[in-house]
This record gives C-alpha cells, structure tokens and sequence, in this order.
C-alpha cells in the first residue's frame, strides 16, 4: 500500500510540474536507487514472488546460474536476446534505472538526477561523482555524450543488429529522435529530441542503452562490422561500471564468469557474491536435472509442469515472475475471409481461454488475456477485445459474415519454438482448431519452423490467422500495440504501400494511428493513460487480434540463495544476491 | 608413401569445394535467415530489412559465396551471424571438449570391446559369448538420449554420486590460465592438480559412457568376428601345431590380423564422434562442436554452418588417412604407392 502510494505521489509530481507548462525540474535523488518516489515516469510496480528475506546477507561465494543459452553479443546497443542482456544488467548501468522489481518505477542510475523541459524535448542529466568504468577510465559528460552519439550515428556495419535502438530512436544521423547530445560540464549533460517520447526515460532503462567505456570500445574496434574478426569488444573487453565486471573467462557453450567489481562507486550496493557463473543449458528438463543434482544453484525459466517438482522438495525454492508478455492470436485484415469483422469477432467468442491456460499454462503459469494490455498497466480495461467464450455468440457472428459455416480458414502455427507465452504451438493449435470448428469454422492447419520462414513471413503479412506474442520491455502500451500496429511506408513483402500501412495485420485504421501517436507523444502520464484507454477502444473496436494469455516465468534455486528480487521484465539486479 | 598421402590430400580440396558449393545451395534453398532467428518476435519487414544489409545477406547468393571463398583462401573461416564470434575462435574453444569426450568414449570402446570380442570369440557359442552378444546388441540399440538421461537420473540426481551437466566443477575450480581448453591435459601436465583431474575425470563419466556404449557394442561385435574368422585360418592352426604358447598367437598372429576391419570401425567411429555429438553434448551441457553446429543449424547461421562442415570434413578425412596408414603398420603385405 506505502509502495503504492509513493507511486502515486510520483505521478502527482510528475502531473503538476508537467501542468505547470514550467521547466521545473523532477529530479532523483543521489543513490537511493530503492526509492520508489523517484522518477517522472512512475506508475504502480509489477512485481513476481521474491525470495522471503532472511538473516544478514553474507559476502563472498559463487553462484552457479543455470541459464538457457549463450549471450549474442555484450555490445550492450547491439543486444536484443535476454540472455545478454542477463549479464549486462551485471556489468553495465544505465543513466536511469528500473526500481528492483518494477516494470515501470525508474531511479536514479549513473545520473543522479534529471530535468525535462516542459516542451518534453530537452533531457539534462546530472551524472554521479566519482564513477569509473572497469578499465580505470573515468565515467563523466564526456564519456555519456561519446555513448549517445555512438547511439544516434551507429556505424554503417552495426546498423540492422540494433533492435532498441531503431525502435526507440527511429533512425540514424539526421533521421534520429535525438536531435542533439551536448556536454554542459563534466558532470552534466544534454539531450535534445526532435519530437517529444512520453516514455524516453522508460526507455532509457533498458539495458541496450548502457553506458560502456569508450576506451574499450575503440580499443576492440566495436565499430566495425560485427562479423569483422578485429571487433572482439563483447568477447575481450566488455567494460561498464556495474557491481560486477568481466574476467576474461567466457569459453562459448560451456559458461561465462563475471566477478565482484572490487571498485564499485555505489558501496551501499555493491555486490556480495565474488563471482557469478552462468552456464548455458539448453533444455528446461536438464536445467531441472542440474539443479537437482547440484551443478548449479539456479535455474531460469521453470517448465510449468515442472514447478510442484521444485515446490515440493525442501532444498529448494521456487521464485516466480509476473506475466509482463501477450501470447496472441495475429488476424490480418488484409487476407480473406478476416476482412470481415464478424469473423474476427467469431474467432473471438469461439476460444475458450480458461481451458487453454488450464491445459497449457498449468500451475498458475499463465492467466486467460482480455487485452493485448496486461492488468499492471494504468491504460488497462477489462474485457477489451473479448467479453468471454460464448459459442453462441461466435455462430452468430459468423451467419452474420461473408464466410458462412463451413467457413475455410488457414490457420497457422509455428514448429521447433516455445516461448513463455506459447509453450507448446502445436498443442495449443489442436485445442484451438477444435474451438473454432465448434463454431463453424473449417480449418486447414499450416506451419512452418519458427526460425525457418515463420517469422519472416509472419512479420511480411504472409499468414491469415497465426500465433505470435509479445514480451514487453517495460509496462507501457508505446512497448506493445504502439510496435505492432503501427504503421509505416516501409515495403510489406513484395508491395511498398503508398499509404501508412500495418504490415503484420492490417491494421490501417487512421483513427488508430493518429490516437496512438497522441498518446506516444503525451508528456503527462495522466493524460497519457487516459489517450491509451481512448487509443485502446478506437483499436479494439477493430478486434485486430485475439489475445490468448499473460504468462509469468519462475526461478528454481538452492535454499541456499537470498536477496534475489524477480522483475517482470526479467532485468534483474544481482547485487544484493548472497549465498549462504 | 609419402605420395600416396599428398594425393590423399589433394583430394581434400574437391571434397571440400564440392561440399561448399553444395552447402551455399542447399542453405539459401531453406525458409529463414539468421536475421529472423536473431529478431524473433522483433521482426518487422523494416527491421528484417536492415539487418538482412548489416549482415550483407542482400548480396547475390554468387556474390556471398565467392566473397566467403576469398575470405576462406585466406584463412578467414567467417564470423557468426548470431554471436559475432569468429569461427575459428569458437571452433578453438570447443574442439577440446569434444575431442576429450570424443577420446575418453572410443578410450571406453577400445578398452572394453576388443577384450570382450576377444572373450567372446576364443568361447564362441559359451554362455559368455551370448550373455556378450546380447549386450552388445543392447548397447547398439539403446537410444543415446535414453541412456544419458537415464545415467543423468541414477548416479546424478538419485546417488549424487557424478556431476550431470559441463567440463568440471564451476564453482570450485578456474580454467581461465593457459586457456587451451584442454582441461585433462591442463588439470594433470600444466597445474599439476590431482584433484583437478580427478574432478573432469569425474565429469567426463556420464557423457563418455552414454557416448561410447555404441562404438563399444560395435567394436566388440565386430572384434568378435575378426577374431574367428582369423581363428580358423591355416597359420593359426600351423601356429599352434609348432607348439607356441595361445598368448603369443593371440598377440602375433590373431590380433594384429583381426585389428584390421576392428581398426577401420575405430577410424569411422572416431572422425563421426569428432564431428560432434549433439545428443550427448546437448543431454550434459557439453559445450563441444555438435552443440555449436546444431544451434547454427537452427539458427541459420550460414557461415558457422559452412565453416564447421568444411573443418568437419577435412578431420573426417584425415583420422580415415591415419587408420590406412596404420594399415601398413598392422600389415606390412599392405603398400600405398
């Protein structure tokens, strides 16, 4: 209830010094990276099940961390996977941070406090004292703004590896939302956008935007091509400023060792174990296995129907995480029969969520999904897209389409993935064909391997009806439905579109559109809520899609393990972890 | 000889050529791209778009394979698409642990199955003989993936006696000095450490054995064939008639002549293992070349599928080299020219 409060305070301050039309600022404060009321984009925290404190964290030790696959890349700009982005969270920070746990609640990171101008488009930042990057080098104005600028004009060769940074800058050079990045003093610095973000300082936590030395980047070649053999900056040189630091020991398919930085600025929290290994392991049964048999302390996400496994045995400790992702159904308005909206809303009806989630998500894997939204978010409305299984009602609409039963779809899935949001496709696919048969449908199963031409042709508005999800970044519609129905001049498969159009599901309404852009732009958060709850109606009268389920992720760890706090985006800080 | 070897290894280079222009072919052929892998749910056809330049795989398919060619003529074996990690680089870093795994299995196959195919053939149709054949067509037919779960299962979760997944104990020990990957070699010749040879010998037991059941059922049937057939030829029975001891025409006169098919199944087996086994490297985390190549495989990632066939295919070819030169040793009647 305090957390909550102090959230709500935030948001308050945030309403009146962005009401105020002033420049007042909205600063942090030094250090108090637990703070819950600090940050002008602060709503109510989403949080997992953390491990229950017990007595006096204790120093020293290693934690063997059973993963599921190797890094990509620590080039932190240059990362999208979660795995990379797991120990980067380690050995870099960002100028601000999420709070511990949060989806949403920022803190101060390497800036101990920050000002917007009331136009949304100025960012100043103030840097903490006394920073150094692990190679000695000092963090300063100098070193952020080299950072920026590395953002804003990404080399030519690094261009198309770097998701967070198309995505939340738009562009390179001139066609970048930020206009301008200038040093004030050596303790601060700032940046102009083109055009007000609502959600850039959100944005900002996320791990793509760390801050790494630049001396290590020049002296790695990090500029050039990521498939030129002298950029080996991820693989030798991964320099940052975080609790921990690299230790030369990454041997690729067998494990990756980060230690304690001995040097760390933040003492309060630095970290308390000296070493943490992270050993990839493929399959969920055989992390399972290692941990059982104590080869490793920890293992990440947890199969579901494996989760009594660990409940049930006393050495161990399950730890779960809030969903923060959207397994959905894609209907692309642009292949017949979905063009209508009666058969989009039949689909609708027919799915009956509940027995989904209690044959595939079992063990309070997974909730039934009302809404491409999850229940965290300010912008949330019940039973937005779907009002509840109803045979009926999904026969009805369907007579009322231009598709009567036996209605002809394809209807595709993928082969060879599970994601959190979709554990089993082909499972899922079977229980879901069987529903919309129900209500008249006549499928014709497709699928293709997910990594050979799903996705592609998913993405290039191939597909008719098909799974696909979502994993968000942070707790913020801009990261969900602002990215997948938006709209662009960009070529769609074969076809350049002359006008906006969304590739993926067609979703080309301009009322949408122009609604979504108003509320990405929207400095207030107040208001901002309110133009997603009216982006959200104007797009869900559309029914575009058909959401499935929110599905949460858990931990499995050693009783030995404390101090581990889980974070819905799964960007979590293991500083404050202790072994006993 | 030494002719017969150079032209051996002329050979390579039509093979090797062959396969990558097959390779470039059969992998464009398939749906996806490593940009799609590497994008997942993030894929747009903007974000494909740029990615698929950055990666340069907006080239002519011609283009790509001559300029990987060039890159090969070199020495550049290319870099990864999904981990920007040279392949030389990661191919080094892998190729010891599954050359200790592939060495500690056919160490299993050679030490057990020749004595067993020896046993069983000098007691052909004895009760150890059958109690041998069933084993052995046991060993031959059980799945790899049962058995290592099942070892993974007993001795690991249930007995806590073995460790079941990596090279060695993580969070003891530290293998990050001379770095050659090699950790039996390091353990025991560079750190002069009992206990930390005792440790990867520790966690080599499980794969080495799921591993090596196969080879070893193959090489005690096939030990015990060669044997009997050697058994009734004449120099054997003249052998014995002059009154030498059964030890020294097991050792001069049946072994070395039965050790010629036995050591071609070895070769076989050995430059097949070499390449990966992606079953056993993948039930116990083993962080070898089988591993790498089946997630390239999965992933798209051309170049580290290219590169790792062609460095797969020249081993290939010279462990079956050295067994046919070995063939000249066993028999001298056997000359390359």
């Amino acid at each position: 209830m305090r957390k909550k409060l102090a959230s709500l305070l935030a948001i308050a301050a945030l309403a009146a010094a962005a009401c105020s039309g002033s420049a007042t600022p909205v600063p942090g404060t030094p250090g108090a990276t637990t703070n819950p009321t600090i940050g002008p984009v602060a709503t109510p925290a989403v949080t997992g099940t953390p491990v229950a404190p017990t007595s006096t964290a204790v120093n020293g030790g290693t934690w063997v961390f059973g993963s599921a696959s190797d890094p990509t890349t620590l080039d932190a700009i240059l990362m999208q996977d979660g795995e990379s982005i797991r120990i980067a969270q380690q050995i870099y920070e960002t100028l601000v941070k999420l709070e511990p746990g949060s989806a949403s609640t920022l803190v101060p990171g390497l800036a101990k406090s920050w000002e917007a101008s009331a136009d949304g488009l100025t960012y100043t930042f103030h840097l903490q004292a006394g920073v150094k990057f692990t190679d000695g080098t000092a963090f300063n104005a100098d070193a952020a703004v080299y950072n920026v600028n590395r953002w804003k004009n990404l080399p030519v060769p690094l261009q198309g590896s770097d998701y967070y940074d198309i995505t939340v800058f738009g562009g390179y050079g001139d066609q970048s939302l930020i206009s301008s990045v200038t040093k004030v003093d050596d303790a601060t610095f700032q940046m102009v956008l083109t055009k007000p973000r609502a959600d850039f300082l959100t944005a900002m936590s996320l791990p793509a935007f760390s801050m790494q030395s630049p001396a290590a980047l020049q002296a790695h070649n990090a500029d050039k091509a990521p498939t030129d053999a002298s950029n080996d900056y991820w693989q030798k040189a991964p320099t940052g400023t975080g609790p921990f630091m690299f230790a030369g020991d990454f041997v690729p398919g067998d494990h990756y060792t980060i230690v304690k930085n001995p040097t760390y600025w933040d003492t309060a929290n630095a970290a308390h174990l000296d070493k943490i290994i992270f050993k990839p392991i493929a399959d969920s049964a055989q992390r399972l296995t290692a941990l059982k048999s104590g080869t490793v302390d920890t293992i990440d996400f947890v199969d579901p129907n494996q989760l009594n496994d660990i409940k049930s045995d006393s050495t161990l400790q399950l730890v779960t995480r809030s969903p923060l992702d959207i397994g959905r159904l894609n209907i692309n308005q642009s292949v017949k029969p979905f063009d209508d909206i009666n058969v989009r809303k039949a689909i609708n009806y027919a799915i009956d969520r509940q027995s989904l989630i209690d044959a595939f998500f079992p063990n309070g894997a997974g909730q039934p999904a009302d809404s491409d939204l999850l229940p965290s978010m300010p912008a949330y409305q019940k039973n937005a897209t779907v009002t509840g299984f109803d045979l009926q009602k999904a026969k009805d609409a369907l007579a009322a389409s231009n598709c009567q039963a036996p209605c002809k779809i394809d209807f595709w899935y993928p082969d060879s993935v599970s994601r959190p949001y979709m554990l089993d496709p082909k499972g899922e696919f079977e229980a879901i064909r069987t529903m919309l048969e129900a209500a008249g449908f006549q499928v014709t199963p497709q699928h293709k391997p997910w990594k050979g031409g799903y996705l592609t042709d998913e993405a290039n508005g191939v597909y008719g009806l098909a799974f696909i999800g979502w994993i968000y970044d942070y707790a913020d519609p801009a990261d969900g439905p602002g990215i997948f129905f938006s709209t662009s001049l960009a070529k769609c498969g074969s076809k350049t579109p002359t006008t906006p159009h969304n590739c993926e599901a067609a979703e080309d309404n301009p009322a949408v559109a122009a609604a979504m852009a108003k509320a990405i732009a929207e400095p207030d958060e107040a208001t901002r809520t309110q133009d997603w709850i009216a982006a959200m109606a104007l797009l869900n009268a559309d029914v575009p899609d058909a959401p499935l389920v929110w599905a949460g992720s858990a931990l499995g760890m050693t009783t030995k393990i404390h101090g581990f706090v889980p974070s819905p985006t799964q960007t979590e800080y293991y500083n404050s972890v202790w072994k006993s | 000889m030494l002719k017969y070897i150079v032209r051996r290894l002329l050979l390579l280079i039509p093979i090797l050529l062959g396969l990558s222009l097959f390779l470039v072919v059969f992998l464009h052929l398939l749906p996806g791209d490593p940009c799609s892998a590497n994008l997942g749910e993030h894929s747009t056809p903007e974000n494909l778009a740029r990615c698929r330049t950055g990666l340069g795989l907006d080239r002519p398919i011609y283009q790509q394979y001559f300029d990987y060619m060039a890159g090969l003529l070199h020495g550049d074996l290319g870099v990864s698409a999904t981990n920007k990690v040279s392949v030389t680089t990661e191919f080094a870093a892998r190729f010891p642990a599954t050359f200790e795994l592939t060495v500690s299995a056919m160490f299993l196959a050679i030490g057990v199955g020749i004595p067993l195919g020896v046993a069983a053939a000098k007691r052909q149709y004895s009760l150890f003989d059958n109690f041998a054949t069933v084993a052995s067509l046991i060993g031959i037919s059980i799945p790899i993936f049962f058995l290592g779960l099942l070892l993974q299962y007993l001795f690991g979760v249930w007995l806590h006696w073995l460790p079941t997944a990596g090279r060695y104990d993580l969070a003891t020990y530290s293998y990050d000095g001379a770095g050659t990957n090699f950790l039996l070699w390091e353990s025991l010749v560079i750190n002069h450490n009992l206990a930390e040879f005792a440790d990867v010998l520790r966690h080599l037991i499980l794969p080495a054995v799921a591993l090596g059941t196969i080879p070893l059922a193959v090489v005690a049937r096939i030990t015990r064939s060669a044997v009997l057939e050697v058994l009734s030829e004449d120099y054997v029975r003249t052998a014995r008639a002059k009154g030498l001891t059964s030890k020294r025409i097991d050792d001069r006169h049946v072994l070395r002549n039965a050790m010629l098919p036995i050591s071609t199944v070895i070769g076989l087996q050995t430059g097949l293992l070499l390449g990966g086994a992606v079953l056993t490297e993948q039930i116990f985390s083993w962080g070898g070349v089988g591993n790498w190549l089946f997630q390239a495989a999965v992933d798209k990632d051309f170049v580290v599928i290219q590169s790792g066939a062609l460095i797969l295919a020249t081993i290939f070819v010279l462990v079956n080299l050295v067994v046919d030169i070995g063939y000249a040793y066993l028999n001298p009647r056997i000359r390359y020219s």
